[in-house]
């Protein structure tokens, strides 16, 4: 596969892959191993590390309930506002993360769009622990619906109308024929999003700010060390790095591939 | 018990617009070339073409079985078949008895726990054929059961829907006239996506009424004023053929095969088409006539060439 590769085309490869590789190998220059496990086990920071864990999960969940109804309406949907749509919905993977927090707080923040018909209710979203699972919900869900719209618009609707045809119900046909064949791109998804809920910090500081034990998530957590202990930002930057790359490489495989077998 | 009922099947977007007429009980050969929208009217009948209509709507179990087979590629061949009672609501264990009963019958049993991407062509046929079965369909249609199998497995399943479509209310979609002798009583002739012809298959075949479906029943059609001794075309040229079982008043029309069609230095002055190879024999079509000529034997013309046929066999004209 890689014969046909211009000669060109690796030099570039090989820059691309510095960039990304040196900045990994900086972190790993500034550990102190001696201290690391003192570091990654102290109170705060395993409190922020299972922070970011139960509320990645959730929000993962979350993308997974919403995102994959959402990517197979964009796939079937046929109106010219698709497009635009597709545009808004995806616009949390281009916006600056702390616009994100600011427009979450102008929905559903006390003075937000919302904020009244919560307050009424007694529910404070903003600066809670929900707060950080919708604002991590927020900027991963592109990831889910995309690759939902796209692996439906890929293999057509031509099953689901046999599964029709043969008298299954809308639910039936998407339980028994839609979802197995859409496993493989769920996957894909899911890890995407857990990797960009985990690593989530503009939109959750500014929605949800920075509360122990609350909101404040492992990268708040690195971020508010890297004044007073940079060692511990350190040992934490790694362990999330480490998390992400080991999610990555276990259960992300490349759409394509497994979708012929 | 011979209850009749017709279909108007409207697909504008596709060109068809076709009226079928069917028995129930028995089976019709849908014949067209490619391209002639025979896909598309079993797809509405199915009602998977949401651009098409169809009046008055078809009874809600039909069953297509399309070319490809389609089987859901994520479920066993088991759960393949036991798809619509399962979607109507047997349970399981039932269900998979169902399936296998099925299975059993289009001799596929040994297949129930494979994937369908284990299965070669005529085995993905047998299955999608037992799924269509099990579902219990009030009209099974069949979109080109035998394209892309080997001669072997084509001959094989042929026996078996012969067996399996006694007593069934079906559609085959076919552009061989084999497939309509073999498995079906009466015939629909399609052309562009409309009907150009229809009626009993021997009927259709043997004494087509239309140039179109003379050539898909591999005949000639000349037409013209019956004389006594033959009839006399509109180009003002007689053909020789028996002609007392023509109507008084109608016109004659005669059906050759091109075996009985040969190229002389006189006759039917004609100019040739195309080479067709036909067994032994190449089929030289020209722009009305056509005759089946040994390469060995004459030499063959070409696309171009001006020639003469001469009907050499006496056949008997019909009216039409």
């Amino acid at each position: 596969m890689t014969s046909h590769l211009p000669r060109w085309m690796a030099a570039l490869a090989v820059a691309g892959a510095t960039l990304v590789l040196l900045p990994i190998a900086g972190v790993l220059t500034r550990v102190d191993w001696s201290d690391f496990g003192a570091q990654v086990t102290s109170p705060q920071a395993l409190t922020a590390l299972g922070l970011s864990l139960r509320t990645a999960l959730v929000a993962t969940v979350a993308c997974l309930v919403i995102g994959v109804p959402l990517g197979y309406v964009l796939a079937v949907m046929r109106s010219r506002w698709k497009a635009v749509l597709r545009a808004l919905v995806l616009a949390p993977l281009v916006l600056p993360p702390v616009v994100g927090g600011l427009a979450l707080l102008y929905a559903f923040g006390r003075r937000g769009l919302l904020g009244g018909t919560f307050e009424a209710l007694g529910i404070s979203i903003a600066f809670s622990t929900a707060a950080v699972v919708m604002a991590q919900t927020f900027v991963a869900l592109p990831f889910m619906v995309l690759t939902t719209e796209s692996a439906i618009a890929a293999r057509g609707t031509r099953q689901e109308s046999i599964a029709r045809m043969y008298g299954a119900s809308r639910t039936r046909t998407f339980a028994w024929v839609t979802l197995p064949a859409l496993l493989p791109a769920l996957a894909a998804g899911t890890v995407l999003a857990f990797a960009r809920a985990i690593g989530e910090f503009g939109a959750t500081l500014t929605f949800a700010g920075s509360l122990e034990g609350v909101t404040r998530t492992a990268p708040l957590e690195i971020y508010l060390q890297r004044e007073i202990d940079p060692g511990a930002a350190v040992a934490l930057s790694l362990v999330l790095l480490i998390v992400a790359v080991a999610v990555v490489a276990v259960a992300y495989r490349p759409l394509t591939r497994k979708s012929a077998t | 018990m011979s209850e009749a009922f017709s279909f108007t099947v409207t697909a504008p977007s596709r060109g068809v617009g076709a009226t079928l007429s069917l028995t129930r009980g028995s089976v019709l050969a849908l014949l067209g070339p490619n391209g002639s929208g025979k896909s598309t009217v079993l797809e509405a009948i199915a009602g998977i073409l949401p651009e098409a209509a169809v009046t008055p709507a078809p009874p809600p179990r039909v069953a297509l079985v399309t070319q490809r087979g389609e089987l859901f590629p994520t479920m066993s061949v088991l759960a393949n078949v036991a798809f619509a009672p399962r979607a109507r609501g047997v349970k399981r264990a039932e269900a998979h008895e169902m399936a296998l009963a099925w299975l059993g019958r289009v001799d596929a049993a040994d297949l129930a726990h494979r994937r369908p991407t284990e299965l070669s062509g005529g085995q993905a046929r047998r299955v999608a054929l037992a799924r269509a079965l099990a579902s219990e369909p009030q009209i099974v249609l069949l979109d080109e059961p035998f394209a892309g199998l080997d001669l072997e497995s084509a001959t094989a399943i042929r026996a078996l829907l012969a067996r399996a479509l006694k007593g069934v209310t079906a559609i085959i979609a076919t552009h061989t006239t084999l497939d309509a002798h073999a498995l079906s009583s009466h015939i629909a002739v399609l052309e562009r996506g409309h009907v150009a012809e229809s009626g009993p298959v021997t009927r259709v075949l043997t004494k087509p009424r239309t140039a179109f479906a003379a050539r898909m029943a591999g005949r000639v059609l000349l037409t013209g004023v019956p004389q006594r001794e033959g009839i006399l075309l509109t180009t003002g040229e007689l053909v020789r053929c028996e002609t007392e079982a023509v109507a008084q008043g109608a016109m004659a029309a005669l059906a050759v095969q091109p075996r009985d069609i040969r190229i002389e230095p006189t006759g039917l002055a004609d100019v040739v088409t195309a080479l067709e190879p036909h067994g032994d024999l190449v089929r030289v079509h020209g722009e009305r006539l056509a005759a089946d000529v040994d390469p060995l034997a004459v030499p063959l013309p070409q696309p171009g060439e001006a020639v003469h046929f001469e009907v050499t066999a006496t056949h008997a004209a019909y009216s039409v």
